[in-house]
C-alpha cells in the first residue's frame, strides 16, 4: 500500500522542497493542498518533488493547479523539481506538460 | 411497548431493520408513536443554512404540519433540543416553553424531544407528545434516543440517495439518447455511471444552422451533483459558442475563459469536432482530452493524430489548435472519456501500459463493428468487461454512410 505523504525537506542550496509520495487522488488531494499552503507560507516559490507519486488522477491534477493558482495569487510560482512517470503521463494526456515544465 | 428481543435498537451503520427500506416518514413516525404509546410524533430537520428547524412530518394531530412555522435553533422546545443536543422533557406545555402554535392549539400537554444525530452531525429533532401532563420520564427519553439514532441512519442514507437521484436525473436530462440526424451520419452513445457515484462526463451531438455537424465529449473533474451541474452549464455554453464560431479551437478558447471566470477551481476536458456535409472532413480541437479513434474501411482503426491542448480551467491564455481529420464514407469516429481506458494500476499492472492496452482493445472492438449501436455495445463489453467502473464512462460513436455523398443542405 502506497499511502500519500507530503513533507517539507531542504533541497540544494537550502531551498525548501515539498516532497510528495504515494497516491495523489480524490482521497489525498485536499490534504496535499493544505500541506503545501500551510508549510510554504515563508516562500513565494513552491518547489514540488513529485518523483515518488505512484498514481495521480484528475483530482490530483486539480490539486496541482490549485497550488499553482495559490502561488500566482501571492506573486510567486510553483516549480516541479521532479515528476514520476505516473505524473508525467497525466500531464501529457491533459495537455499540461508545457504549463508545468520541470525546473 | 414492543418487546424487541431480537436486536438492540441502538443504531450503528449496520442495515436498519426497524422499518422497511421504502417506508415513508409518516409511516415511520406512526411506528414510533406506537412504540412510545404517545399521542403525537414529529420530525423537524435542520435547514441548509443550519440556522432553523423545518417541520417535516407529524402524526397524531388533525392538522398537518404544513402551517407550522420553522423554529430558530435555540428557541422554543425543539430549538432547545437542537442546541443542547440533549433530551428535553416538558411536563406541562405553556406558551412560555413551546412556540409552535400547532402544538399549543391541539391540546398537547407534555412533550419529549431528542436530537437526531449521525456521528457528530445534527440532522434534526424527533419529538413525541401526550394529551396529558407529566407523561414522560428518563426511561422514555432513552428509548426515544435509540429510535432517533435509528431514524438518523435512515434519513442520512436518504439524503445521500436523493442527491444521487438528483444528479442522475440532471445527467439523464442533459444526455440525449436520440439524436436529430441529417442524412449521411448515424450516431449512438452510452453513459455508464461509476459504481455508486456519478461524475461529470457528458456528450453532445447536434447540427448547426449553417449545416455543420458537431460532436462533443467532455469530463468535468470531480463527481456528484455539483459536477453534473457544472457539466450542464458547460454544455449550454459550448452550444452557444458553437453558433457563433466555426473553429473548434475558438469555441474551446471561449469556454476556457468562461470556466476560468465563472467557475474558478473547476477543471474539464473537452473534445470538439465540426464537419460540414458530407461530414467526411472534420476539424477537431482537444482541451486535455483523448484524441478520437478513427476507423477507416480497409485500415485498422487508430487514434487520430491530434495535438492535445491544456484542459479547461487551468490556462485561459494558452493558444489552442484545430486539426483537420478525414473520416471517409463507411468510416467510424469514436469519442470517449477516460473512464473507458483509465484504471488505477493494480499489483499486476507494474510495467504495463494499461491505458495503451485499453486503447488497443478499443481499436480492435471498433474494427469488428458495423453500425454505431453494436459498436457501442462491443466497446463497452470488450474494453470495460467485468471490472468495476471506478470512474464514469461516456462513449459517442458516429458512422458515415458508405455512399458518403449527400446533398450540401444536409437534408
Amino acid at each position: 500500500v502506497t499511502t500519500f505523504q507530503a513533507q517539507r525537506v531542504t533541497g540544494d542550496g537550502g531551498v525548501p522542497v515539498i516532497s510528495v509520495s504515494g497516491e495523489l487522488d480524490l482521497a489525498s488531494a485536499n490534504t496535499f493542498v493544505d500541506e503545501v499552503t500551510m508549510s510554504a507560507t515563508d516562500s513565494k516559490v513552491v518547489r514540488l518533488d513529485l518523483g515518488g507519486v505512484t498514481f495521480m488522477d484528475s483530482t490530483g491534477l486539480g490539486a496541482l493547479i490549485k497550488i499553482r493558482n495559490w502561488t500566482a495569487g501571492r506573486g510567486g510560482s510553483m516549480l516541479l523539481v521532479a515528476a514520476s512517470p505516473a505524473v508525467e503521463r497525466v500531464l501529457e494526456l491533459t495537455g499540461m506538460s508545457d504549463i508545468f515544465s520541470l525546473a | 411497548v414492543d418487546a424487541d428481543h431480537s436486536r438492540p435498537l441502538g443504531g450503528g451503520d449496520e442495515e436498519p431493520s426497524l422499518w422497511p427500506a421504502h417506508a415513508t416518514l409518516p409511516t415511520i413516525l406512526d411506528d414510533i408513536r406506537q412504540r412510545m404509546s404517545s399521542g403525537t410524533a414529529s420530525v423537524l430537520l435542520v435547514d441548509n443554512a443550519r440556522l432553523r428547524l423545518e417541520p417535516t412530518a407529524t402524526v397524531g394531530l388533525e392538522r398537518t404540519t404544513r402551517g407550522a412555522p420553522s423554529i430558530p435553533i435555540g428557541k422554543g422546545f425543539a430549538g432547545r433540543v437542537a442546541q443542547t443536543r440533549q433530551p428535553v422533557i416538558i411536563d406541562e406545555v405553556t406558551s412560555e416553553n413551546v412556540i409552535n402554535p400547532v402544538l399549543l392549539g391541539h391540546g398537547v400537554r407534555s412533550l419529549l424531544g431528542v436530537p437526531i444525530t449521525v456521528g457528530s452531525e445534527l440532522l434534526g429533532v424527533l419529538h413525541v407528545g401526550q394529551f396529558r401532563p407529566n407523561a414522560f420520564d428518563e426511561d422514555q427519553a432513552i428509548q426515544l434516543t435509540e429510535l432517533a439514532n435509528e431514524l438518523g441512519v435512515v434519513l442520512q442514507r436518504r439524503f445521500i440517495d436523493d442527491s444521487h437521484v438528483a444528479a442522475l436525473a440532471l445527467q439523464r436530462s442533459l444526455l440525449p439518447t436520440a439524436f436529430r440526424l441529417p442524412a449521411g451520419i448515424d450516431i449512438a452513445a452510452r453513459y455508464v455511471p461509476a459504481e455508486g457515484d456519478l461524475g461529470g462526463d457528458w456528450y453532445d451531438a447536434f447540427q448547426l444552422p449553417d449545416g455543420r455537424f458537431a460532436l462533443v465529449i467532455g469530463d468535468v473533474v470531480g463527481h456528484g451533483l455539483e459536477s453534473a451541474i457544472i457539466m450542464g452549464r458547460l454544455r449550454s455554453a459550448l452550444r452557444a459558442y458553437a453558433l457563433e464560431h466555426t473553429d473548434p479551437a475558438e469555441v474551446l478558447q471561449h469556454l476556457d475563459q468562461k470556466i476560468c471566470h465563472f467557475e474558478p477551481d473547476r477543471l474539464a476536458t473537452v473534445l470538439l469536432g465540426f464537419a460540414p456535409p458530407p461530414y467526411t472532413t472534420w476539424t477537431f480541437s482537444s482541451a486535455g482530452h483523448f484524441a478520437p479513434v478513427v476507423a477507416t474501411p480497409g485500415a485498422p482503426p487508430a487514434p487520430a493524430d491530434l495535438p492535445i491542448d491544456p484542459l479547461l480551467g487551468a490556462a485561459p491564455q494558452t493558444p489552442r489548435r484545430s486539426t483537420a481529420i478525414q473520416v471517409p464514407g463507411g468510416g467510424l469516429v469514436c469519442l470517449y472519456t477516460d473512464g473507458l481506458v483509465e484504471r488505477r494500476p493494480g499489483v499486476f499492472d507494474a510495467g504495463h501500459d494499461v491505458v495503451g492496452e485499453k486503447i488497443d482493445a478499443l481499436c480492435t472492438a471498433l474494427d469488428e463493428s458495423e453500425d454505431p449501436e453494436s459498436a457501442c455495445i462491443r466497446v463497452l463489453t470488450e474494453v470495460v468487461g467485468e471490472h468495476i467502473a471506478e470512474d464514469d464512462i461516456a462513449v459517442l460513436i458516429a458512422r458515415l454512410d458508405a455512399a458518403g455523398i449527400v446533398d450540401g443542405d444536409g437534408e
